[in-house]
């Protein structure tokens, strides 16, 4: 093929005024982008900036209504993903789309070997494999069920997937939405060896200290336009966050305080491990009133275990938990929200709403046993109404209306409904696990602000994240928890990333250690 | 059925709980009960005989996880041998000269017809009754919010506070007891005594409505009486012109097919390549 004697700084990709429409919303308007050999562009825009709709486009999953998109200085035919797959176009998706139950090779050779010469093919794919793996650096074990990897690895092998496919230029979907800091560091080596490698990069991500780590250019989209290209070295994350949301935006800063009377205490609680979930270890826990706990950890270390027991779906097996300093009589979800307990889920999809139902509906999906939105087993809707309307408003949910289905909210205007259903009541603690996941700048500083204000009412909160940057923003005291077990708390800033580190990994505190 | 398929609780057994309705309705329509109260009373012990059959696969699964779909589905066959049992033992009727059959209900206990020489009774009126019930329910009542929540997410319903084995099993217990209804409703309105062939499938039929009614009790008033029309129309084609009756079902089973197809295909796009 041509692609093989281009030189670096040659076109390997152009998007050439791309306009598409959904109705009456015009996703991408002339958006024109060009991709060079050797570079990675970051496409940086809020949600529904019309990311996600041009690099559909660019793989042919969508029709673009005007204009045209070239690869190698030829013009892909619209609407066919084989064609831009042939033309060397690779695109790993945010949620990945593997096979669980089948091995690494199934899952890289599935679509792509013929019928008739099976075992022949799987030869030549298994020697190709290694030969990426030791170029790329991703080490994988081909024979590996893809079920018992971690995401990290799974990331790898939709890596390894388009490699396989002889791509050239590689879409990365909000890559690092799922990683461990750690496995971030070893994604970019990758991208860093592909990038020597001739290969061009587009990265699609919200967080800008990784495009200004790995970028060359950002392209910033907002409302479907170009409003803004600029090479990273020449410009700081304070100016394309800026960009991106149209206006400067300061992500908030809580000032420490005092901590207040202990609202909920954890003491010495043991649960099992569920399937591969890590159970707890011995673990307590005061949530003051009047402060945030931020809980730091790479994930899989228990944080699901202990959201689960604070939101009701978990008993102690070992150990009791304490609200206003007595036992709660039975623990659910239900007794949690009796005790003005807060919850924000980690998946807002999944956990935090029932996407076929209704905004009225899922507003009121925690009270609605409770006068006024139900009287003896009745149904007040129009009260209901009410209530989600005031939540609209006053959380800024942007929306068609109450009776729209929550599954077409983009998950920022989602995770404002949940919060305005948990905190309009006025909750005593809050429990928000992985608040900003996913979100854009915008909603992340929102939803931020929103529970410092919380905490400044005087609700205690504890806040779990991966996002180190987060925890040690608006965290008052900052535990880690690794296998299970809860490391001593102590004072933001007090600590160093390296040293935080090193108990993410589990050594330096002794278990049972809880010295605050 | 379409009750407990809102809830995703897979009740395959309605034709087991129809049968528990009409044993109930000529267990006590042949001279228990004193005749004024004769109608509700065995209404409502039909309704309950029904309810506690599904009462045992709906704790099973609470409880235990055991799969619905299997505990109801066996259900109907220990029903059908329990009533043919029945026939040919202690319900058998004395003067049936050795049909297997009940005795046949007094006149009180009967559900009188709408008009004079038609066979449509007032059953017909009940269960447009009862699909309306169920729609206020499901739309108007807390429980019914909680029905429909369990069936659309459970895990988001469980994180919500919904309690969800209690919503199970009451809505386990309204599907059963609606599907006795039906049985006690097909005794006491159109056969007047129990025998085996009661139903020719009833309780498999009401699957097929309940799908091609999205699961909406309104919606299903019309199915059944569409489904109905196939079905009782396959019957005379047959008599009068030999066609078999066969193609009703072949009818409905495609017309099934065809429905569940063309959800599965609005929710996906097809892709040229």
């Amino acid at each position: 093929m041509s692609q093989a004697n281009l030189r670096a700084g040659d076109t390997v990709l152009r998007l050439d005024n791309i306009t598409k429409r959904f109705g009456a919303l015009v996703a991408n308007s002339g958006v024109t982008l060009d991709l060079k050999r050797g570079e990675v562009v970051a496409l940086l825009g809020e949600n529904g900036a019309g990311k996600t709709t041009l690099m559909n486009i660019l793989f042919g999953h969508y029709q673009a209504d005007e204009g045209r998109v070239e690869v190698f200085g030829q013009t892909l035919p619209p609407g066919n993903p084989r064609a831009a797959l042939a033309a060397g176009v690779g695109m790993v998706h945010q949620h990945f789309t593997l096979a669980d139950n089948l091995s690494v090779l199934d899952n890289i050779t599935l679509g792509t070997e013929s019928l008739w010469s099976r075992g022949k093919g799987r030869a030549v794919a298994r020697a190709r494999i290694a030969a990426l793996s030791s170029e790329f650096g991703l080490a994988v074990d081909p024979d590996a069920r893809v079920g018992s990897l971690s995401v990290g690895e799974r990331q790898r092998i939709e890596i390894l997937k388009a490699l396989c496919r002889e791509a050239r230029i590689l879409i990365l979907d909000e890559p690092t939405a799922v990683l461990t800091p750690q496995e971030t560091d070893a994604l970019f080596d990758t991208l860093r060896k592909a990038i020597a490698l001739g290969l061009s990069i587009i990265f699609i991500s919200h967080k800008l200290h990784e495009v200004m780590a790995i970028a060359d250019r950002c392209v910033v989209l907002r409302h479907g336009k170009v409003v803004g290209q600029v090479d990273t070295h020449a410009t700081d994350r304070a100016a394309l966050a800026a960009l991106m949301v149209g206006s400067a935006v300061a992500l908030p800063k809580a000032e420490t305080r005092p901590a207040g009377p202990v609202l909920m205490r954890i003491s010495k609680v043991s649960t099992r491990a569920k399937g591969t979930a890590t159970g707890l270890s011995d673990l307590s826990l005061d949530l003051c009133a009047g402060q945030i706990v931020g809980l730091a950890g790479v994930s899989g270390n228990g944080q699901a275990a202990l959201a689960d027991l604070i939101s009701g779906l978990l008993r102690p097996d070992q150990g009791r938990i304490e609200i206003d300093g007595a036992e709660p009589a039975a623990w659910s979800p239900r007794q949690a929200v009796n005790h003005q307990i807060a919850r924000i889920p980690e998946d807002r999809h999944k956990t935090g709403t029932i996407s076929d139902f209704n905004l009225t509906e899922n507003a009121v999906l925690e009270a609605y046993s409770r006068p006024p939105f139900s009287r003896h087993g009745w149904m007040n809707w129009p009260a209901a109404q009410a209530f989600a309307k005031d939540v609209i408003a006053k959380y800024d949910v942007r929306c068609q209306g109450v009776l729209q289905r929550i599954r077409l909210l983009s998950g920022g205007n989602m995770q404002k409904l949940i919060l305005g259903r948990v905190l309009e009541p006025g909750p005593k603690i809050i429990l928000a696990n992985q608040p900003v996941r996913g979100l854009d700048v915008g909603a992340i500083a929102y939803v931020q602000s929103r529970l410092i204000a919380a905490r400044d009412a005087g609700a205690a909160v504890l806040l779990i994240s991966e996002d180190l940057d987060e925890i040690q923003s608006l965290s008052d005291v900052i535990h880690v928890i690794s296998e299970g077990r809860l490391s001593p708390g102590f004072a933001r800033g007090s600590k160093t990333a390296a040293e935080l580190g090193l108990w993410m990994a589990g050594q330096g505190f002794r278990a049972g250690d809880h010295a605050a | 059925m379409a009750v407990a398929f809102k809830a995703k609780l897979w009740n395959i057994g309605a034709e087991a709980q129809l049968y528990a309705g009409a044993i109930v309705a000529v267990l006590l329509g042949t001279g228990a009960v004193p005749s004024p109260f004769v109608l509700p009373v065995t209404a409502v012990f039909a309704m309950l005989a029904g309810a506690l059959v599904l009462l045992g696969p709906a704790l099973l699964k609470t409880r235990l996880g055991v799969d619905e779909v299997v505990t109801t589905l066996l259900f109907n066959f220990i029903m059908l041998l329990f009533v043919s049992y029945l026939l040919e033992g202690p319900m058998k009727d004395p003067m049936g000269m050795g049909w297997p059959k009940s005795e046949a209900l007094l006149k009180e206990a009967r559900l009188p017809r709408i008009a004079e020489g038609l066979r449509l009774h007032w059953g017909f009126v009940l269960a447009m009754i009862a699909a309306v019930v169920v729609y206020v329910i499901e739309r108007r009542t807390s429980f019914g919010f909680e029905m429909r929540a369990v069936g659309s997410n459970f895990g988001a319903a469980r994180f919500a506070g919904v309690p969800v084995n209690r919503v199970l099993i009451q809505t386990a217990l309204l599907s059963g007891g609606l599907a006795a209804l039906a049985g006690w409703s097909e005794v006491a309105g159109l056969k007047g005594h129990l025998s085996q062939d009661l139903s020719p499938g009833f309780g498999y039929t009401g699957i097929i409505v309940a799908m091609l009614a999205l699961l909406n009790p309104l919606a299903v008033i019309g199915t059944a009486i569409f489904v109905a029309g196939i079905f009782v129309g396959s019957d005379a084609m047959s008599r009068a012109a030999g066609v078999p009756t066969y193609i009703a079902d072949m009818l409905l089973a495609s017309a099934l097919l065809f429905m569940v197809l063309a959800i599965l295909l609005t929710k996906m796009r097809v892709v040229r390549g």
